[in-house]
């Protein structure tokens, strides 16, 4: 594992432009965000910082070629997805929750009413209330038991937050990183933003 | 209250829940008036809209103490020459 150190860069490649950008605003806006993707595939975080930093090198070292058809980070984000990929087929593992198909389960499964009910397609176990107060005061416990929420979302589940939630990726970028559909990037989302909702609510049920 | 004519069509929640994650991703002038009928006509979908919009606002804090200083971003570049020379050198 390379952590970072306080030492100032050696030679010009701080100054070094990728796709017109300076590397160190990249390195600044999304070296932590490709830790966090990285780690949704491997199994510790300091197999994830070396699997970023091989997409550092790769990006440097192809960064002539990089065209601007697609966003810098799109860009950036498909280079990690590679090297954590290695990174993982070099750890020979299978992760429980690949072989489950749990991930496909409607977070909102049993709190409509069904077909042939009256009230058919409208709550049978509404929302009870928000999580933020009127003026959106954010605790830093309710941060922390979310981040803890987050990490126990399925893989793809995780990426796609991070990709839209925390990176701000559109749609069509997130998509194309994940090699997923748009139906299926909209139905993803829906599911991880959905359980993440569920842990939120079953919080404020304790 | 807004009076809204026959001509706005009427959706159920199931219909609601699924245009949720493109309102959170839009601003609320973009939402239209079948949806803010809904909204009207039904307090639980505009609770779970308010849970969806509370819950961006709580991921945007997640990562938030991991911003990198100055110092760390040197750091992470000299790793990456480091890690570029261990390669190749």
């Amino acid at each position: 594992m390379v952590t970072p150190v306080a030492v100032p860069p050696e030679g010009a490649e701080s100054q070094q432009l990728v796709g017109g950008i300076p590397l160190a605003s990249l390195v600044r806006d999304f070296h932590r965000p490709m830790v966090n993707f990285a780690r949704t595939m491997v199994n510790s975080t300091a197999v994830a910082e070396e699997a970023v930093q091989e997409a550092w090198v790769q990006v440097l070292q192809s960064s002539d070629s990089f065209e601007g058809r697609s966003s810098v980070g799109t860009w950036l984000f498909g280079i990690v997805k590679n090297t954590a990929s290695r990174h993982r087929r070099r750890e020979s593992r299978i992760r429980d929750h690949e072989v489950l198909t749990a991930d496909n389960v409607d977070p909102l499964s049993g709190r409509m009413q069904p077909a042939g009910h009256p009230d058919a397609g409208h709550w049978s176990a509404p929302p009870s209330r928000r999580f933020l107060p009127e003026d959106q005061t954010v605790a830093s416990e309710l941060v922390g038991f979310v981040r803890a929420a987050l990490d126990a979302l399925p893989e793809r589940q995780r990426q796609l937050i991070i990709l839209r939630d925390l990176v701000g990726t559109s749609a069509e970028e997130a998509a194309e990183i994940l090699q997923l559909s748009a139906e299926a990037q909209r139905a993803l989302l829906y599911r991880a933003r959905g359980n993440l909702r569920n842990e939120l609510e079953k919080r404020y049920q304790r | 209250m807004t009076v809204y004519d026959n001509t706005v069509p009427a959706i159920d929640c199931v219909d609601f829940v699924r245009l949720v994650d493109e309102l959170v991703d839009s601003h609320p002038r973009q939402w239209g008036p079948i949806v803010a009928k809904h909204l009207e006509d039904c307090p639980p979908c505009l609770v779970y809209l308010q849970q969806m919009l509370d819950l961006k606002i709580l991921l945007s804090h997640v990562f938030e103490g991991e911003k990198l200083t100055d110092e760390h971003i040197a750091g992470v570049i000299n790793a990456i020459n480091h890690f570029r020379k261990g390669r190749h050198g």
